[in-house]
């Protein structure tokens, strides 16, 4: 059997004690680009063979399933892996300038050694197919998270990373709880077997209790409005470089428990049919995405600007997948890829151009056209996806959310979606009118050297490509979508 | 009964995390929400008159050995988010001089 | 290779190379050849037709039976020769315009004329609306930095008008609409259009409203103030893309929707009659506010709509005759309201005159503008020896076999209203002495003369009306 998947956990794991003893910001800054890559390579192999012949199922110590512990690797795993695998790698391999300036230097080994408990954390919440498994490796990847947020340059940043403690642990707690529910009426942990387990159980309340427990619980880690605060404040306090890395792994990771746990597990019970679950879930994404929107045009703070607009994106991915039919489905893990993708991009120019700047305003973009217009004309392209223009990857995503809306014919929704994604265009626009048309006031700005400007452009390029070459992206999804919905590839 | 027990413990967690604005009585909110889930685990194991589940050579009914082992876990879990809430709010009373909430919000707007 | 396809790659490369060159000061030299060599590649399409009709050109497969795909039909043929043609001599224009307005930044107008032009062009060989909407927002975008080339705060204002109401509508209105269309029918093709089956007449209608209102280009009331706002642009690109290419992409794009996916499978509804008094109340409103603008390009820029308003009118009658009708209205008024406006831009530059009530005697010392400036006027009323008048004569013959007559009524109010703003402009170049009779300023000569050959082709045109009238006869869905 293929080692493979247990590698891609364990091999950052390795290499955390590593960088603890070693103790150097130059050695572990070597170690973790070393892991990144590994991993990377690791998961690419692994999504290869998944591709070409099916789900990989790695038994741990060779226990056999409902009793050892078992590792999935299905086509929905896979995706995801590749998506925080490639976010991980480009958030490494251009954080160096940006750990050394902004963490303080007697610390930067420790924040490597986070950084890679988190991915681990990920990866495992990926891979694991075991469902108690995956609240340790979520308590894992929190904890880290938490201390990565604490290291933020800001006065506030440590009291955003206890406030997200909070709410994280109350978060995990409720889904500990869910999972104690489960486990109480069914006997297993192994998520296949308690797929088998469910369709036969009868207490039906009691799992009604769990599906509560699990979607408050999930919520606030893939801050589904409005459980959404937390998402704000970290993402304004915390290092410019973690934010980067979390808008493109963090709420999605959220999101793949959500896909998991309702549309894998859950999924015989049909559980947002039970209660109309559905319906709310879909009104309350489309008021917060409204809500939100108009936050969002009204900050000043790019970064909450910008974390407004990602809570409004999740907003649009649950609504997508809440429809549960094909074109749904697909949209929204179409949208998971290319939202992590621009937004991971937006997030990575601006720090990249404000590196040692606290907060970035609206007016510190002012300018940027003249003094670096192949930057400005990336940012002009990761904006426009944003908006969802074509032949950007944004597009695509909002093809087909607005699809998979018109088939179900929630015509109200579909017009609050085409509303606020064009509403989109007001928050963007204020990006755009300050790099294009307002005088540079101050000087000091856009220190970025000539090594940096490739991952912008390998990013812009790739937001390009896939809004127009989709069988990555859309064709994948579509053979996941049909096999939650219909159960087969 | 129990269970009922455990659920008055449980909102009483949640209560006091979500009312107290001082930041380490949070903390004891987040653990006495924790350890209600934790006793709820537990309790789940235990069958009628079951005896701890240790090995001995006579047979007889054993409490169900897994949750206690989750549970470990969990407390493992749960005692290091606790030292990480402390040593972050050791680092808020340094940069703020205080541990409330009310008063940190209310600094620097 | 096809020859659609090196006509787009050929204007790709050139805008490729114009961005390189841009700080080169001939750079307008370069345009100019840019916009004649693309006039020869579209007249060889037009000679070679036979060849490219109905030939598709699949550029890439996006998704599921969505692809960037590229052919050209008969409609298509008119709009790329006339337009192609006009960029040529608007390009002449433009290049002594530019010069004489001190314009300090030719290098953005001449790169994002040019875009705007390859968004044109990819609008009319565009085989499905994917791929119109593509090059729609392309054209949106590229002619945003072109209507705001001087960056004044007043201008920056109009131009954000601009943006978010075609970006805007398109986005809120037109996208919806194409997808509606994709998901009620599995097809968005132009060429191999599926059509509408049991799809009850509530939705049909309210999508052919969403496509009415998302092409914004066309100017449609509500949705028009963004043809006013775009006339703080220079005159060239008021005149060549706010009067020929954006407005009748806009129009090109509903007359293909309405022809090609619509006309397959439904023939007129009575409950279409609420365009026709939608698009008829655009014609009546427009003419009563174009009377009352004293500027001469906003006035002109009313007549616009009113007049683009024409030709849907005939295009939604679904009529064999009214199509005709606005397929010929479609290049005659192109041909009219760019020698009006491009006259215009001759008043404004040489003699400094912007509204109407300064232009009293400007004939006397500009004749050959005045001249071109009545021939357009006459063609915007309909008037006789002019090419207005066939494509107007054609409309009302289509409106009364189809008994519309709240349609004939409104032309005929419009058409008097049209006399009513356009005749006192004559009257005063001619008939009127004014301050600027005496003066020793004249009209410029390399100014003229492009405007000049526009309305000497457009005089032409009227008088060989026959071979355009049964070219567009021929085309396959006047049946």
């Amino acid at each position: 059997m293929s080692q493979i998947p247990v590698l891609i956990i364990i091999l950052p794991l390795l290499f955390v004690p590593i960088v603890i003893l070693m103790r150097m910001f130059k050695v572990s800054y070597l170690i973790v680009v070393l892991s990144s890559v590994l991993n990377f390579i690791l998961i690419t192999i692994l999504t290869l063979d998944v591709f070409t012949n099916g789900a990989v199922f790695y038994e741990l110590g060779g226990w056999p399933a409902p009793i050892g512990i078992r590792l999935n690797a299905d086509m929905l795993s896979c995706l995801f892996l590749m998506l925080i695998g490639f976010m991980n790698l480009v958030c490494v391999i251009s954080c160096k300038e940006i750990v050394e300036k902004t963490v303080s230097s007697s610390k930067v080994y420790l924040f490597y050694t986070a950084w890679l408990l988190c991915n681990t954390g990920f990866t495992g919440i990926i891979l694991t197919d075991d469902i108690f498994n995956m609240f340790v490796f979520l308590e894992i990847s929190s904890l880290s998270s938490y201390f990565l947020i604490s290291q933020g340059n800001q006065k506030k940043s440590t009291f955003a990373a206890l406030q997200y403690l909070f709410i994280g642990s109350i978060g995990a707690i409720f889904v500990l709880f869910a999972i104690g529910l489960l486990y109480m009426i069914t006997g297993t942990l192994n998520m296949q077997d308690l797929t088998k387990q469910l369709a036969v159980v009868e207490e039906k309340q009691i799992v009604l209790f769990a599906i509560v427990f699990l979607l408050v619980g999930v919520g606030v880690k893939s801050a589904l409005f409005p459980l959404h605060g937390w998402l704000i404040k970290t993402y304004a306090y915390s290092p410019s470089i973690v934010t980067t890395y979390f808008s493109g792994t963090s709420t999605k990771i959220g999101i793949y428990i959500f896909f998991r746990v309702f549309l894998d597990i859950l999924n015989d019970i049909g559980p947002l049919t039970l209660f109309s679950l559905s319906d709310i879930l879909i009104a309350l994404s489309s008021i917060g995405v409204v809500l939100i929107t108009y936050y969002a045009i009204k900050q000043t703070d790019i970064k909450k600007m910008l974390a407004y607009s990602s809570v409004g994106q999740l907003s649009y991915i649950f609504i997508a997948m809440i429809l549960y039919i094909p074109d749904g489905i697909t949209a929204s893990l179409v949208h998971v890829i290319n939202h992590s993708i621009i937004k991971t991009s937006l997030f990575l120019t601006l720090t990249l151009l404000f590196i040692s700047k606290k907060e970035v305003l609206l007016t510190d973009l002012a300018g940027l056209s003249t003094k670096q217009p192949i930057i400005t004309s990336c940012f002009l392209v990761m904006s426009l996806a944003l908006v969802g223009l074509p032949l950007t990857a944004g597009f695509i995503s909002k093809w087909y959310l607005i699809l998979s809306l018109i088939q179900s014919k929630y015509w109200m929704f579909t017009s609050i979606v085409v509303l606020t994604s064009f509403m989109t265009l007001f928050y963007v626009w204020k990006m755009i009118d300050q790099v294009y048309f307002k005088e540079n006031s101050n000087g000091e700005m856009f220190e970025l050297k000539k090594h940096q400007f490739i991952p912008i452009a390998f990013l812009t390029l790739l937001i390009i490509y896939l809004g127009v070459e989709t069988s990555l992206t859309v064709g994948v999804s579509q053979s996941i979508a049909y096999d939650i919905i219909y159960g087969v590839i | 009964m129990i269970y009922a027990l455990n659920m008055i413990l449980f909102t009483l967690g949640l209560v006091i995390m979500i009312r107290e604005s001082n930041l380490v009585k949070k903390v004891i909110g987040l653990n006495i929400f924790q350890s209600s889930i934790f006793i709820f685990f537990i309790l789940l194991s235990k069958l009628n008159d079951s005896l701890p589940p240790i090995l001995e050579d006579y047979s007889y009914d054993y409490s169900n050995p897994l949750p206690h082992v989750l549970i470990l876990t969990a407390i493992v879990v749960s005692i290091s988010t606790t030292s990480l809430a402390l040593a972050l709010i050791l680092k808020i009373k340094k940069q703020f001089n205080t541990i409330d909430e009310d008063e940190i919000s209310k600094d620097d707007q | 290779m096809s020859l659609i396809l090196i006509h787009l790659i050929f204007l790709t490369l050139s805008l490729v190379m114009l961005y390189i060159l841009r700080h080169k000061s001939n750079i307008n030299k370069y345009h100019n050849f840019i916009s004649f060599f693309s006039f020869v590649i579209s007249s060889s399409i037009f000679l070679k037709r036979d060849l490219l009709l109905g030939t598709k050109v699949e550029l890439i497969e996006v998704f599921d039976k969505v692809s960037i795909t590229f052919y050209l039909d008969e409609i298509g043929i008119v709009f790329l020769l006339v337009s192609n043609f006009l960029w040529f001599l608007t390009s002449l224009y433009a290049s002594r315009y530019l010069v004489l307005n001190d314009y300090n930044n030719q290098n953005i107008f001449y790169i994002f004329f040019l875009f705007a032009m390859l968004a044109t062009n990819g609008i009319i060989y565009s085989e499905n609306l994917f791929t119109i909407f593509i090059f729609y927002e392309i054209l949106t975008l590229s002619t945003y930095p072109l209507v705001t080339l001087k960056k004044n705060e007043d201008i920056l204002k109009s131009g954000k008008k601009y943006l978010f109401i075609l970006l805007g509508t398109s986005v809120i209105f037109l996208l919806p609409a194409i997808i509606i269309t994709y998901s009620l029918t599995g097809s968005i093709s132009f060429s191999d259009p599926i059509p509408f089956s049991g799809v009850s007449e509530i939705i049909l209608i309210f999508t052919m409203l969403l496509f009415i209102f998302g092409t914004a280009k066309s100017a449609v009331m509500p949705f028009h103030k963004w043809l006013p706002s775009a006339m703080v642009a220079p005159t060239p690109v008021s005149a060549l893309l706010h009067a020929v290419a954006v407005v009748k992409s806009g129009v090109y794009i509903l007359t293909k929707i309405f022809l090609l996916i619509y006309g397959s499978s439904i023939s007129f509804m009575t409950s279409m009659q609420v365009f026709v008094v939608l698009i008829c109340y655009t014609i009546v409103a427009s003419s009563v506010i174009a009377l009352r603008q004293d500027s001469i390009k906003l006035r002109l820029a009313y007549s616009t709509i009113g007049q683009l308003s024409y030709i849907l009118l005939g295009v939604i009658i679904l009529a064999p005759l009214s199509i005709l009708a606005a397929l010929l209205h479609f290049i005659f008024h192109a041909f009219g309201k760019i020698v009006l406006f491009l006259s215009a831009g001759i008043f404004a530059t040489n003699f400094k005159v912007k509204n109407v009530s300064e232009m009293d005697g400007l004939a006397t010392i500009a004749p050959f503008t005045c001249f071109s400036m009545t021939v357009g006027a006459l063609i915007m009323i309909g008037l006789p020896p002019t090419i207005g008048f066939i494509s107007k004569w054609y409309l009302l013959l289509g409106l009364s076999s189809s008994e519309e007559y709240l349609a004939i009524s409104v032309i005929i109010i419009s058409t008097l209203l049209n006399a009513g703003y356009y005749l006192p402009m004559i009257y005063r170049v001619y008939f009127n002495d004014g301050a600027t009779t005496n003066s020793e300023i004249r009209e410029d000569v390399y100014l003229v003369t492009p405007v000049f050959l526009v309305t000497l082709v457009g005089v032409m045109m009227f008088f060989f009306s026959t071979p355009i009238v049964s070219f567009i006869q021929q085309i396959g869905y006047m049946q």
